[in-house]
C-alpha cells in the first residue's frame, strides 16, 4: 500500500483526484500536522483557541484507519460528494531534548500502533548545540518518538513510547545509543558446491516506519557465521543474497521459534544464535496463460502468492511471452495460489485484499523440494471491472 | 510565497535591532479583527506578532520572538505579556487578505511596529479585506481541455523603470482543463500560462493570448471579485530558424562564441538558452520566437571579453545569413569625492538599461576615490553606488567635465570622458503628514521624495514611505534638493515606472524649511 495520489483543497475546500488508474483506494485528509522543530515557535501566553490541530480522518469520515473503507473506482467512472468534515482538537507541545551526540538529530513522532502504510510521521532536527527539539501541533494520544543519527558511521538510535495529554509533555530526554548486534550462523541443508558460503549476505530489512539508516556486516564466512551490526531494535525481515543456483532461504530460527513468518524481534540487547538455513533444491513451476477460447496471451502477469500471505518474501511475478508462456524458478516449497492478470498495476497484488478478491479464479498448487509442475491458467480480466 | 523564499527576503530585509528584554515591564496589543465589506466582526483570524531581528542564519529566523492568537466571536484579541521589541504584526484569516496594523496588504513584510516597555498598545483595528479569485480553462486549438497546465498570475512592480513581473499566485489546470487561482490580494494583474518547453524560445503566453506582455490585458480584482471565464488556449509560440555568422570588430572570424536570442518584450526574465557558434567559422543557428527580438553573441572565457547585440524583426520564414559584430568594452574610469568624508569601501557599479543580457559591471573604489570599471559594452548604463550608506547620496556626477543627463552613454569606438561622482551626506528626515481632498488625515497614502528634474531616472535617489494610522509620515536620508509628493495608494515599487515623476513631479513639493512639517495632498493613484 503506498499513498498513491494527493491533492489539495481550494479556497472553497474542494479538491479533485484524477488520473487515477481504476482499482481500489483508500482516502484520507489531513490538515496542520504537527511540527518539528529545533526552537519553539511561539513563546507568548496564547489563547486555547490557537492551540489546535485536525484529525486526520479516513473515508468515511472515521478517525481510525482500520476502520477506513476502500472506494472502488470503475473505469472512466467520475466519484463526486466523498466530502469530509473536519474538526479541530485541542492541540499540545511536546518539547524534549536530544543526548549522546553532538549537532543536529533527525526527531521523527509517529503515532503508536498506526499500519505502516500511514505511520511516517512529521520528522524535524534539533537544535545544534543544545540537542532541544519542539513539537507543536500534537493532538493527544499514544505516540513513538524517535531520534537517530549517525556518528563515524555508526549510527546512534533512540526510541520512546510517550503518552500526550491535553497539557502536553516537557523535558523528553531521548538519549541516543548505538545500534545492536544480531549474529548467527548459516547452513546449507544438504551438500552445497565449495565456495558458496562466502558469496552469500544476510541482511534485515527494517519496517519502513523505523529510521533506519542501514546494518553493516552481513559477509558469512567459510565457517557460516556472520554478524550484523547498528541494528536498531524492533521487528525486522530476513533477506539473503548471493544464494547458489537452484537454492533458497528454508528457515531462520532463533530459539526454536522460526522468525520467517512473523519477522524477527531483535531486542534491546541485540542478539546472537540466528540460524539461516539454505535449501539446495528449490521448486519450479512453468507454464501457459489462455484466454476462454483458448488462445495463449501474451504480456499476462502471473503472480505466485504463498498461502502464508505473510512470507511477502515468497511473492513472485513475472510476465508471459508472446506464446503465453512463463517461468519461475528459485521457490521455496510449500502451498501457493497462481494468479493470471491480464492487466494489474505493478505491485497491487501485493495487497491482501486485492488478492482475495480474486482468489476464486486462482490455480492451487502445491510445490515439493526440488518439485517441477506445469500448470495451464486461465486470464483474470481485471481491467474490465468486476466479474 | 512559500516559507523558505519568505525567509530568505526576511533576512535581507529585517534590520538590526538589539535582542528585547532587560526590563521586566512587557508590553501588549489588543483590538479587534473586522470584515473590510460590512464592519462586522470576524472570528478565526490569526494574529501575529514577529520579531524583526536580525537574520542571518535559519536558526536566527527560527528564534525570533513570535506571538499569535486567534479572534473569538466578537472579533476581538489580545496579546499581552511581549517583551518589547521590534515587531510586525499582521492579521490573517483564510478567505482574507493578510494585513499588516497599517491596513496595507502584505506582500512579503509588513510594517513594523514597535512596542516600548510598559506600552498597552489597544483599539489595533485591522479590516480585513476578502481575497479574490480568477477562474478558467485552457484547451488546444482544437477545444480539448489541456491537463496540468502551469497558469500564473503576475503582478506588475518596477526596478530601474523597467516593469517586474512578480509571479503571486500559480496553479495548474486539472483533467478538465480548468483552474482556480485563489487568495489573490485584490489588485491588477496579467494571467500567464507557459507553453512550449524549447529553452531557445521563451514561451509564456497572457491573456487573452498574447505573447507580448504589453498587449495583454490587466485582469482588476477588487474584494471578493471572482472572475471566471479567463480562458486560454494553449498553442506553442511561432517560431522560426534563423542562421548566420559572428565576426569580430576586424570582420574576420571569432573562436568560442555563443549566441542566444529574446524576443524584445518587457516581460518576465527571458532563460535562453546560449548555443555555441562554430568554432571555425563563427556560423550559428537558432530556434527563435518571430517578432521582434534581441540576437545577442558573446565569448564567456576570453580576453578581454566581446559582446554582439542586434535587434532582429524575424519573420515566419525565418532569417538566413545575418552577421553579428563583436565589440570589446571600453575602460571607464573615474574618481569619487565627497563633501565630507569619503565612505568606506565603496563600489561603483554600471547597470545596462536593456533587460537583456544583463551584464552588471561593478569596481570597488580605492581609498583616494579612483574607479576603474572594464569590459563596458556600448549602450546606455545607469550609475549606481550599491554599497554607499543610506544617508549619502550621489549629488551630482560629471562626465569629462560635462554634467550627466539621466543615462551613461558609452559608445562603440569610443570610451566615455572621465567620470566624477560627488557625494553628499546632507541628507535629512522629512515629516508630515497626508490629506485627503477633503482635509482628512489620510492613512497608508505612499509618499515618494523625487530627485530634481534631469535626473529622474537616477534610481537611487528615490525615498519613499507611507503614512500611519494618523495619515503621518517619516521619511529617512532624503537629499535635499528632492521634492515630495503623495499619492493616495500606490501598489508595489510604482515610483521605479518610467511614468511615474512625468506625471506626478509637476505637483510635487520641494524642501524648503528643513525643520517645517511637510503637509501634502494625496493625489489620486495612477490607473
Amino acid at each position: 500500500m503506498a499513498v498513491n495520489r494527493g491533492a489539495s483543497t481550494n479556497d472553497l475546500g474542494e479538491y479533485r483526484l484524477f488520473g487515477l488508474t481504476p482499482g481500489r483506494y483508500y482516502l484520507s485528509v489531513t490538515h496542520g500536522r504537527p511540527t518539528v522543530s529545533f526552537a519553539r515557535s511561539r513563546t507568548g501566553r496564547e489563547t486555547p483557541a490557537e492551540s489546535q490541530a485536525y484529525p486526520t480522518l479516513y473515508y468515511p469520515g472515521v478517525p481510525d484507519v482500520s476502520q477506513a473503507a476502500p472506494l472502488k473506482l470503475e473505469p472512466g467512472e467520475e466519484r463526486r460528494g466523498i466530502d469530509f468534515r473536519l474538526t479541530p482538537a485541542p492541540a499540545a507541545t511536546i518539547s524534549g531534548q536530544v543526548r549522546g551526540a553532538p549537532g543536529r538529530v533527525m526527531v521523527i513522532l509517529r503515532r503508536q500502533g498506526e499500519p505502516l502504510w500511514v505511520a511516517r510521521g512529521p520528522g524535524g532536527v534539533t537544535d545544534r548545540r543544545t540537542g532541544e527539539f519542539f513539537i507543536e501541533g500534537v493532538l493527544p494520544g499514544a505516540y513513538v518518538l524517535e531520534a537517530v543519527t549517525m556518528r563515524e558511521g555508526e549510527q546512534l538510535f533512540a526510541r520512546l513510547p510517550v503518552f500526550v495529554g491535553d497539557d502536553g509533555l516537557r523535558g523528553v530526554v531521548l538519549e541516543l545509543r548505538p545500534g545492536v548486534k544480531v549474529s548467527g550462523r548459516v547452513v546449507f541443508d544438504g551438500e552445497a558446491p565449495g565456495g558458496a558460503l562466502e558469496k552469500i549476505r544476510v541482511s534485515l530489512l527494517a519496517p519502513v516506519n523505523i529510521l533506519f539508516f542501514g546494518s553493516r556486516g552481513g559477509r558469512v564466512d567459510s565457517e557460516g557465521r556472520f554478524a550484523l551490526e547498528s541494528i536498531v531494535p524492533g521487528r525486522h525481515r530476513i533477506r539473503v543474497y548471493g544464494l547458489p543456483d537452484g537454492a533458497y532461504l528454508k528457515a531462520a530460527v532463533v530459539e526454536g521459534a522460526d522468525v520467517l513468518e512473523d519477522g524477527l524481534e531483535v531486542p534491546e540487547a541485540g542478539l546472537a544464535g540466528l540460524q539461516v538455513t539454505i535449501g539446495l533444491r528449490a521448486a519450479l513451476v512453468t507454464g501457459t496463460v489462455l484466454e476462454e477460447d483458448g488462445k495463449p496471451v501474451a504480456g499476462a502477469t502471473v503472480v505466485l502468492a504463498p498461502e502464508r500471505r505473510r512470507r511477502t518474501d515468497l511473492f513472485r511475478s513475472v510476465t508471459t511471452d508472446q506464446y503465453g508462456r512463463f517461468f519461475i524458478e528459485g521457490i521455496a516449497p510449500g502451498e501457493y495460489q497462481i494468479f493470471a492478470f491480464d492487466d494489474v498495476e505493478s505491485g497491487a497484488w501485493s495487497d491482501p485484499d486485492f488478492l482475495a478478491e480474486w482468489e476464486d479464479a486462482a490455480t492451487e498448487i502445491e510445490l515439493e523440494e526440488g518439485g517441477r509442475e506445469a500448470v495451464e491458467l486461465e486470464l483474470i480480466v481485471v481491467s474490465e471491472g468486476q466479474q | 510565497m512559500n516559507g523558505a523564499a519568505k525567509a530568505v527576503l526576511a533576512a535581507l530585509l529585517a534590520c538590526p535591532w538589539p535582542a528585547a528584554g532587560g526590563g521586566d515591564e512587557t508590553a501588549s496589543v489588543a483590538g479587534r479583527v473586522l470584515d473590510a465589506a460590512t464592519d462586522r466582526p470576524l472570528a478565526k483570524a490569526r494574529i501575529e506578532l514577529e520579531e524583526v531581528a536580525r537574520v542571518q542564519s535559519l536558526e536566527d529566523y527560527e528564534r525570533r520572538r513570535r506571538y499569535s492568537t486567534r479572534t473569538g466571536a466578537d472579533g476581538r484579541f489580545e496579546l499581552s505579556e511581549i517583551p518589547p521589541g521590534r515587531y510586525e504584526l499582521t492579521a490573517s484569516r483564510p478567505g482574507y487578505v493578510r494585513q499588516d496594523w497599517t491596513g496595507k496588504a502584505v506582500w512579503v513584510v509588513g510594517a513594523a511596529l514597535t512596542l516600548r516597555p510598559g506600552e498597552r498598545r489597544e483599539k489595533v483595528i485591522f479590516r480585513l479585506q476578502r481575497a479574490a479569485a480568477v477562474t478558467g480553462r485552457v484547451t488546444d486549438p482544437d477545444g480539448e481541455p489541456v491537463p496540468e497546465a502551469p497558469v500564473t498570475l503576475f503582478a506588475v512592480s518596477w526596478a530601474r523603470g523597467r516593469p517586474l513581473f512578480l509571479p503571486h499566485r500559480t496553479a495548474e489546470t486539472d483533467d478538465r482543463g480548468l483552474y482556480r487561482l485563489f487568495y489573490v490580494i485584490p489588485g491588477r494583474y496579467y494571467l500567464g500560462l507557459k507553453v512550449g518547453r524549447a529553452s531557445d524560445t521563451p514561451s509564456i503566453r497572457f491573456w487573452p493570448g498574447t505573447l507580448d506582455p504589453e498587449q495583454a490585458e490587466p485582469i482588476v480584482l477588487k474584494p471578493g471579485d471572482e472572475i471566471p471565464g479567463i480562458d486560454m488556449i494553449y498553442q506553442a509560440p511561432p517560431a522560426a530558424v534563423i542562421s548566420g555568422r559572428v565576426v569580430g570588430s576586424d570582420g574576420a572570424p571569432v573562436r568560442d562564441v555563443f549566441v542566444g536570442v529574446v524576443p524584445a518584450v518587457e516581460g518576465p526574465p527571458p532563460s535562453p538558452g546560449f548555443q555555441r557558434a562554430d568554432p571555425e567559422t563563427g556560423e550559428f543557428e537558432l530556434h527563435a520566437l518571430t517578432g521582434p527580438a534581441v540576437l545577442t553573441a558573446r565569448t564567456f572565457h576570453g580576453e578581454p571579453e566581446l559582446l554582439g547585440r542586434m535587434a532582429l524583426e524575424i519573420p515566419e520564414g525565418g532569417l538566413r545569413d545575418i552577421v553579428v559584430r563583436l565589440h570589446a568594452g571600453a575602460v571607464v574610469k573615474g574618481r569619487v569625492e565627497a563633501a565630507g568624508e569619503l565612505p568606506a569601501s565603496l563600489r561603483l557599479g554600471l547597470v545596462p538599461t536593456w533587460s537583456w543580457p544583463q551584464i552588471y559591471r561593478s569596481a570597488t573604489v580605492g581609498s583616494d576615490g579612483s574607479f576603474l570599471l572594464r569590459d563596458i559594452f556600448p549602450g546606455r548604463y545607469y550609475l549606481e553606488t550599491p554599497d554607499l550608506p543610506k544617508r549619502a547620496y550621489v549629488a551630482a556626477v560629471w562626465v569629462g567635465g560635462e554634467p550627466l543627463g539621466e543615462v551613461l552613454e558609452v559608445g562603440p569606438d569610443r570610451a566615455p570622458g572621465e567620470l566624477r561622482v560627488e557625494i553628499r551626506w546632507d541628507s535629512r528626515s522629512v515629516r508630515g503628514v497626508v490629506r485627503d481632498r477633503e482635509g482628512n488625515p489620510l492613512p497608508g497614502a505612499t509618499v515618494v521624495a523625487l530627485p530634481p528634474r534631469g535626473r529622474w531616472r537616477w534610481w537611487s535617489r528615490y525615498r519613499s514611505g507611507r503614512t500611519d494610522q494618523n495619515g503621518a509620515f517619516l521619511i529617512r536620508h532624503v537629499p535635499p534638493d528632492s521634492s515630495l509628493v503623495a499619492v493616495e495608494r500606490l501598489d508595489l515599487d510604482a515610483w521605479a515606472a518610467p511614468w511615474f515623476a512625468p506625471k506626478y513631479a509637476p505637483y510635487a513639493k520641494p524642501l524648503d524649511d528643513p525643520e517645517a512639517e511637510v503637509e501634502l495632498i494625496a493625489l489620486p493613484a495612477p490607473e
